[in-house]
């Protein structure tokens, strides 16, 4: 008898195994339909923002005006961003590479991470998001903001994790891409932010980005 | 007590369920296996034949909005290099928000070698290092290594296809292909087809609207006729030369064939018609 409690309990909980699978298969299907991305130029007017931290204060690009701002998005959930691997742009040390570069290269230039991931990705709720954006940045004192709702994603065009946008001290977007070339041999935001200090245009001002793609929130 | 069928049944999903629990989760892609051959300009290749599983996606050369294509790294013998891999014709996958540029399903991936002898084929064998990422809703990777042995006997032609994706064809004597700093000018016959579109590869310093989404190809007469203007930047070439390429999908269906398309872009002057 006690047996057959065994395999009854085993059952009820494939039968709802299978119900939360089911649930969640529909939940990722309805995940990929994402917005169609508005998009920033080179020398277009950086989008405004004013985002809460992932550890509870507010960051907003005019606090950094006349600085050069390198504006990186991220998620804790992407293997090629914050998601621990060989070839995470976080936890292989290239990000630390890049921003000591932008600091070698102008010590006044910021460097911040926006997830635009939205709440409920794969199950996570905003404060699971939040945490482990942190833990993903905790060896850096680079602050990760959040843009649940995805409005500034959206307004700077970003499509994938990792996906640099660097804005000069007047306010003009000076660089969209890649963080680092393929074989990491070119830190491109870091050549773009000494350009930028240099009074130059970076070259290149353009390159091809990669990565998964920024998880945005449906459309209401 | 139960009813015998109904054991039965609660048993099979109890089993069912135990076997989610110590089972490790299967790999979304599979390398299915390596084999040799010969392309139509004789250098020898190493078809790669992953297997993605259903609803996940790898990507092309250019992925589209987001992704990354696969990667090979291999240890070669003196004098020998891995060539610009050869990629079949994509999936466009579009979504509300997307264009992305696919492989699922069984897939075939063909990698060059350029050796120190035109038709020479390597003696030893080669560790071929794969990575990948693939994705469904939210994305990993993976890799592999590959022990490939030498290639014994006569090499014979790749297929025309893989799991349904047809490798490029090249294009033919009828057909023409220009271009100029702003335009690339492509007449191509539709081989039967009634639409075409062109989707941009990956070009440093060169964009066109085909980067991020196909662009539809007039077919006149059983001729496509691909008219592309071309934004140059060559301070953001990264030290390549200034090219475009991309593929020319005639038809709709993903075993349609395609046609690769590749040029230069000259420093100056008009355009300027190259034999295909």
């Amino acid at each position: 008898m006690q047996n057959n409690r065994f395999l009854s309990l085993l059952a009820a909980s494939a039968v709802a195994l299978g119900a939360v699978s089911l649930a969640m298969a529909d939940m990722e299907k309805g995940e990929k339909k994402e917005q169609k991305a508005g998009a920033v130029e080179i020398g277009s007017a950086a989008p405004e923002f004013k985002l809460p931290t992932a550890d509870g204060k507010t960051v907003s690009l005019a606090d950094f005006k006349g600085k050069t701002v390198v504006i990186e998005w991220f998620s804790p959930y992407c293997p090629y961003s914050g998601q621990s691997g060989d070839d995470s742009y976080w936890s292989t040390g290239r990000a630390k590479q890049v921003i000591d570069a932008v600091k070698a290269a102008d010590a006044s230039a910021v460097y911040l991470c926006i997830n635009s991931t939205h709440d409920g990705y794969s199950g996570k709720d905003t404060a699971t998001n939040m945490k482990d954006s942190t833990s993903a940045v905790a060896s850096s004192p680079v602050p990760v903001l959040m843009d649940a709702s995805g409005s500034v994603g959206h307004a700077y065009g970003a499509k994938t994790t990792p996906h640099i946008f660097i804005v000069d001290g007047a306010g003009n977007i000076a660089y969209i891409g890649a963080p680092v070339s393929k074989d990491g041999k070119d830190l491109y935001a870091a050549n773009a932010v000494k350009a930028i200090k240099e009074g130059k245009k970076p070259e290149p001002a353009r390159t091809k980005n990669s990565g998964c793609g920024v998880k945005y929130a449906k459309k209401a | 007590m139960l009813h015998p069928l109904r054991a039965i049944a609660l048993t099979c999903l109890a089993l069912l369920a135990l076997g989610e629990g110590t089972d490790p989760a299967p790999q979304p892609v599979r390398v299915k296996d390596v084999s040799w051959c010969r392309l139509v300009d004789g250098r020898p290749a190493m078809l790669v034949r992953f297997v993605v599983q259903n609803e996940w996606h790898m990507y092309w050369t250019n992925p589209g909005d987001s992704g990354a294509p696969p990667t090979a790294k291999a240890a070669l013998p003196e004098g020998w290099r891995l060539g610009g891999p050869i990629w079949p014709r994509p999936r466009v996958q579009r979504t509300d928000g997307e264009t992305l540029f696919v492989h699922e399903g069984e897939w075939g991936w063909l990698l060059p070698l350029e050796g120190p002898q035109p038709r020479a084929v390597p003696d030893t064998p080669i560790e071929l290092a794969l990575s990948w990422m693939v994705c469904k809703t939210s994305c990993t990777v993976g890799k592999a290594s590959v022990r490939v042995p030498p290639p014994t006997g006569t090499l014979a032609a790749p297929p025309e296809s893989v799991g349904g994706s047809p490798f490029p064809i090249a294009l033919g004597p009828d057909d023409s292909c220009a271009v100029s700093r702003d335009r690339l000018r492509v007449r191509c016959r539709a081989r039967g087809r009634m639409s075409a579109s062109f989707i941009q590869a990956s070009d440093p310093g060169v964009s066109t609207e085909a980067e991020g989404a196909p662009v539809s190809v007039p077919v006149r007469d059983g001729v496509a006729n691909l008219d592309l203007g071309l934004s140059v930047r060559p301070q953001d070439a990264q030290g390549k030369e200034l090219g475009v390429s991309g593929l020319l999908l005639l038809g709709d269906r993903p075993n349609d064939p395609c046609v690769w398309i590749r040029r230069n872009i000259p420093e100056s002057g008009p355009a300027t018609p190259q034999q295909p």
